[in-house]
């Protein structure tokens, strides 16, 4: 799981929960509420950023593919003069 | 987010995607081809260019010189300028041939080679007047027949090699009032076909350049096709992790995991404060000099209060509670996000956090300690 590893928010906590422990207090219920709520958040910001990141491949995949799909041609512009409209030039 | 896999590619994009690797692939190893075309291209098209050189410069030295072939000072100095007009001629081919089509080229072509076939059948026909048989020679065109019959007719003997020879000179004279007209279409014919190859020849040489920038096409492709192979792994591990991170079970062990995580970190700091007092004792016995009246006393009410504390703190350890607590929590949150408007467990939880303080280690600390001083 990555969501949450390295956040700041996170250190903190660990560290208000240290030092209930340091204080030799019991870990009170408002701070595992505060917790669990915190990483309910960042739980759902992680599943949102995911998802944002997965419509953005798949926009980003799409694109290249037709990029990379599209035929090798001649990149010059077909000349009418001397040939038939709309005929490609075979040279 | 509709959770069916299926590629972002099609099968059929994917085959034209990799039939037109395979051709750029092709063109780049076809590199050191159009560097040594377009270095034989450009020296044939710079010989083509100094022989029409030679050609018009001929042309202005017969045209501007006497009659004993000498340009007058002033003239001498322009022949020069004047036969550099070949380059703005051949330019000007290169430029109709680039204007033409596929069609036009081919005609273009064909025309020049009639025009090259002209030109060798009229230095055959030079050659071969020059290097004419004894007897058409004795026959009176300039050889000893005619010689011979010249004579013969100034005393009034007339033979049928004089005869003969009256008409020769009578054609040739004839022939000499067009000689200008035929000189110049020679040379025409010769420039023209010296120009319309020098312009193809520039033509092929802009062509492979052209060429040659196209093969840069393949290194961008492969990097591209790189960058497709990272983004489709990078989509098909998030679609993983999505699928996993919208099921219900899964977030739950996520918040728990970080739940005891948290405790993990409460029992560490409690950990320290139970090797504490042994460690304060030592040093308390090396400082003091005399025990002080009613230390034991006070050390033996100091141990049970902290007994005391660390049993308290010890009951609240309970897995039970924690779980009670989360499921409190848990349920709490479930009823937000139906009131919400029924979007499920999946709701963002906003509203959660509305209704709970935020979370900040000293100020929740600081509030605990407050709740307990008032009870």
């Amino acid at each position: 799981m990555s969501w949450g590893q390295n956040s700041h928010k996170r250190d903190d906590e660990l560290k208000a929960a240290a030092e209930y422990g340091r204080r030799t207090e019991p870990l009170p219920d408002i701070h595992l509420h505060a917790v669990l709520t915190a990483a309910d958040a960042d739980y759902g910001d992680e599943l949102r950023d995911r998802r944002a990141r997965q419509e953005h491949l798949e926009r980003e995949i799409i694109a290249l593919g037709r990029r990379l799909a599209a035929p090798l041609g001649d990149e010059k512009p077909k000349r009418r003069w001397f040939s038939r409209a709309g005929k490609g030039e075979k040279n | 987010m509709a959770m069916s896999y299926s590629s972002m590619v099609g099968d059929d994009q994917r085959q034209q995607i990799n039939t037109n690797f395979l051709a750029s692939q092709r063109a780049a190893r076809f590199r050191p081809y159009y560097f040594g075309a377009i270095v034989f291209t450009v020296v044939v098209a710079f010989a083509a260019l100094f022989v029409d050189y030679m050609i018009v410069t001929e042309f202005w030295t017969r045209a501007l010189s006497n009659e004993f072939l000498e340009l007058p000072g002033t003239l001498a100095g322009s022949v020069a300028f004047k036969s550099l007009q070949v380059l703005f001629a051949t330019l000007a081919a290169h430029i109709f041939i680039e204007h033409m089509s596929g069609f036009g080229r081919a005609v273009f072509v064909r025309a020049l080679f009639i025009l090259a076939l002209t030109m060798l059948g009229g230095v055959g026909m030079l050659l071969a007047l020059m290097s004419l048989p004894a007897g058409m020679a004795d026959a009176g065109l300039g050889g000893p027949g005619a010689s011979l019959g010249s004579a013969l007719s100034s005393l009034g003997i007339e033979t049928e090699a004089a005869r003969e020879a009256v008409v020769a000179q009578t054609s040739l004279d004839q022939m000499r009032a067009y000689q200008p007209v035929f000189w110049m279409a020679s040379l025409s014919v010769i420039f023209l076909v010296v120009t319309g190859v020098a312009a193809l020849f520039l033509h092929y040489a802009v062509n492979n350049l052209r060429k040659i920038f196209e093969t840069r096409d393949f290194f961008e492709r492969k990097a591209d096709m790189a960058r497709l192979a990272a983004l489709e792994a990078e989509y098909a591990r998030n679609r993983e992790q999505l699928i996993d991170m919208e099921r219900t079970d899964y977030r739950r062990n996520a918040l728990w995991t970080r739940l005891m995580d948290n405790c993990r970190a409460y029992e560490r700091g409690l950990e320290g404060v139970r090797v504490q007092p042994a460690a304060n004792r030592r040093t308390l016995t090396r400082t003091l000099a005399l025990p002080a009246p009613g230390r034991r006393r006070r050390d033996a009410a100091d141990a049970d209060a902290r007994n005391g504390q660390l049993q308290a703190c010890a009951d609240s350890q309970q897995i039970a509670r924690y779980e009670s607590v989360f499921e409190d929590w848990w349920s709490r949150r479930q009823r937000l996000s139906q009131n919400e408007g029924g979007q499920g467990s999946m709701a963002p939880p906003a509203q959660a956090g509305e209704v709970l303080p935020p979370l900040d280690g000293a100020k929740v600390f600081a509030f605990s300690k407050t709740i307990k001083a008032a009870e």
